[in-house]
């Protein structure tokens, strides 16, 4: 998608993508062990709560 | 004409047949219009609104009362679907959208009587905090019409501090209910997810997306939570008592604390000591998990978000406005299995946050970390990006789908509204409004009686 974009936005983009993979791999450094925690799904949420 | 600022109030009036819906629509629309400028409404219902409250008068008058609403103006965001009016979203792709039916929030409130006066100013799509609109205009903030109203039920909060209608029907998906109502001075509940039915209200992120009612004072965003969650609310309490004993008030100084302006901390703080005054105990938590709930609730927003618009940021782009549209192609851009360690994270928070609230009854924190920025700003007044620095404090408890509030504490020194925001456990809402009540009643800060000069 990125090359598809005018240059100014593709470059916006980039940077906002780039701060979120930042901020993802921390989550995932996190992250529960393989092992543990599956995905809390709306439907689980809403009877959880 | 001007009217009585309570629902309870007002609808003495109307029982005692000193006023009826009809002239109270009538001047609120009249209201709504002298305020224009504000741009707290994408559309006003003038001739269904006076229709309507006609209908109700003469029920009234044979003694048919529909219930705690009956004749009572309010405003629903637009994004709430109204059945035969059109329903934009505050968006160009949905400027044409006519739904056939209403969502089942604003039917609960229609069937106990209320008056559907306009549908409110949004931040496009929902997907925003500032409530500057490409498409319908900048919803003003009333305290200074040079600043931004918050999002993104902007014009709700907008319309309910301007003194147009008893109460909204908001959204929040990362605080939109919570930061508009801290922003403009009034008062947002977000409640557990799932206790108001999201159906019939176009999604921003359904993981994330929360219905609440938003209003001028506590008890009367108590009587709209009722009708719409048909979840009883008794929040008074009686005379000479101490409201808040034995309660306990989480403090999550780190974090909720971190990086505030010094108007807010102070006012915050100042309500802390409120509440001990009440009775309530001050006990500091902490919990680890609230670093990662930002990018989690981030990329559960960005992926649901652009699932949602797919087709038509793909096919249409120029239709939306710039901001959207980035954060649009961003979510195109995220793994599925981003979006599944994301889901897996939430459930570390949500274990998180539920254990802390086997310690707490209620957390206190600011709702946001500075008062409303001028519009057009790029970041907060304590130097927080404009976006990021909104969601923060609000944000959590969207990631968790706990009960949030947010309730005026004070005014800056140069006369922004602040609220502070109060969290609890699942289901605890009446608990919140609680809270809030008393605070409220302690402060004087109710935005009953006291509004901007507009």
């Amino acid at each position: 998608m990125l090359e598809e974009l005018p240059p100014p936005e593709a470059e916006r983009l980039k940077k906002r993508f780039d701060a979120w993979r930042e901020a993802m791999d921390r989550l995932k450094s996190k992250a529960p062990p393989d092992r543990e925690g599956e995905p809390l799904f709306a439907s689980e949420l809403e009877k959880e709560t | 004409m001007s009217a009585p600022d309570s629902i309870r109030d007002v609808s003495q009036l109307l029982s005692r047949f000193e006023l009826s819906s009809e002239e109270l629509v009538r001047s609120q629309l009249d209201r709504a219009e002298k305020l224009a400028d504000l741009n707290a409404f994408i559309s006003l219902l003038r001739e269904e609104a006076i229709s309507e409250a006609r209908r109700l008068d003469a029920m009234r008058r044979r003694g048919e009362i529909l219930g705690s609403l009956h004749g009572i103006p309010i405003t629903a965001k637009d994004l709430v679907w109204s059945k035969g009016q059109k329903t934009t979203s505050g968006s160009k792709i949905d400027a044409d959208f006519v739904p056939d039916r209403d969502a089942p929030a604003l039917a609960s409130l229609r069937a106990r009587g209320a008056v559907l006066l306009g549908k409110t100013n949004l931040h496009e799509f929902a997907y925003g905090v500032s409530n500057v609109n490409p498409h319908y205009g900048a919803a003003r903030n009333p305290w200074d019409r040079t600043r931004i109203s918050g999002g993104s039920s902007g014009g709700s909060a907008v319309a309910l501090a301007s003194g147009v209608g008893y109460g909204s029907i908001g959204t929040d998906t990362g605080g939109s209910i919570r930061i508009p109502s801290s922003l403009c001075g009034i008062v947002g509940l977000k409640p557990t997810y799932g206790r108001i039915s999201r159906d019939g209200v176009t999604p921003l992120s359904w993981s994330l997306d929360h219905v609440g009612p938003m209003a001028r004072a506590v008890e009367d965003v108590a009587v709209l939570y009722e009708a719409m969650s048909g979840e009883a609310v008794e929040i008074s309490e009686p005379a000479g008592s101490t409201p808040l004993r034995d309660l306990k008030v989480g403090l999550h100084t780190r974090y909720f604390f971190d990086n505030l302006a010094p108007d807010v901390e102070a006012s915050v703080r100042s309500t802390l000591t409120g509440l001990e005054g009440l009775g309530a105990s001050i006990v500091e938590i902490d919990v680890p998990e609230i670093e990662i709930q930002g990018a989690c609730r981030n990329t559960i927003a960005f992926a649901e978000a652009s699932c949602y618009h797919e087709n038509n940021v793909r096919t249409r782009p120029e239709d939306y406005g710039e901001d959207t549209r980035e954060l649009l192609r961003l979510g195109l851009l995220i793994p599925a299995t981003d979006y599944l360690a994301a889901l897996r994270s939430r459930r570390l928070v949500f274990r998180a946050f539920r254990k802390a609230f086997d310690a707490v009854d209620v957390l206190a924190a600011p709702s946001t970390p500075a008062t409303a920025p001028p519009i057009g700003a790029s970041v907060l007044e304590n130097g927080e990006e404009l976006r990021s620095g909104l969601l923060r404090l609000a944000g959590p408890f969207n990631t968790t789908g706990f009960p949030a509030l947010s309730v005026p504490c004070g005014f800056s020194g140069n006369g922004l509204p602040i609220g502070v925001q109060l969290a609890a456990a699942p289901r605890r809402e009446r608990l919140l409004l609680r809270v809030a009540r008393a605070l409220e009643m302690r402060s004087g800060q109710s935005g009953l009686g006291r509004s901007p000069a507009v």
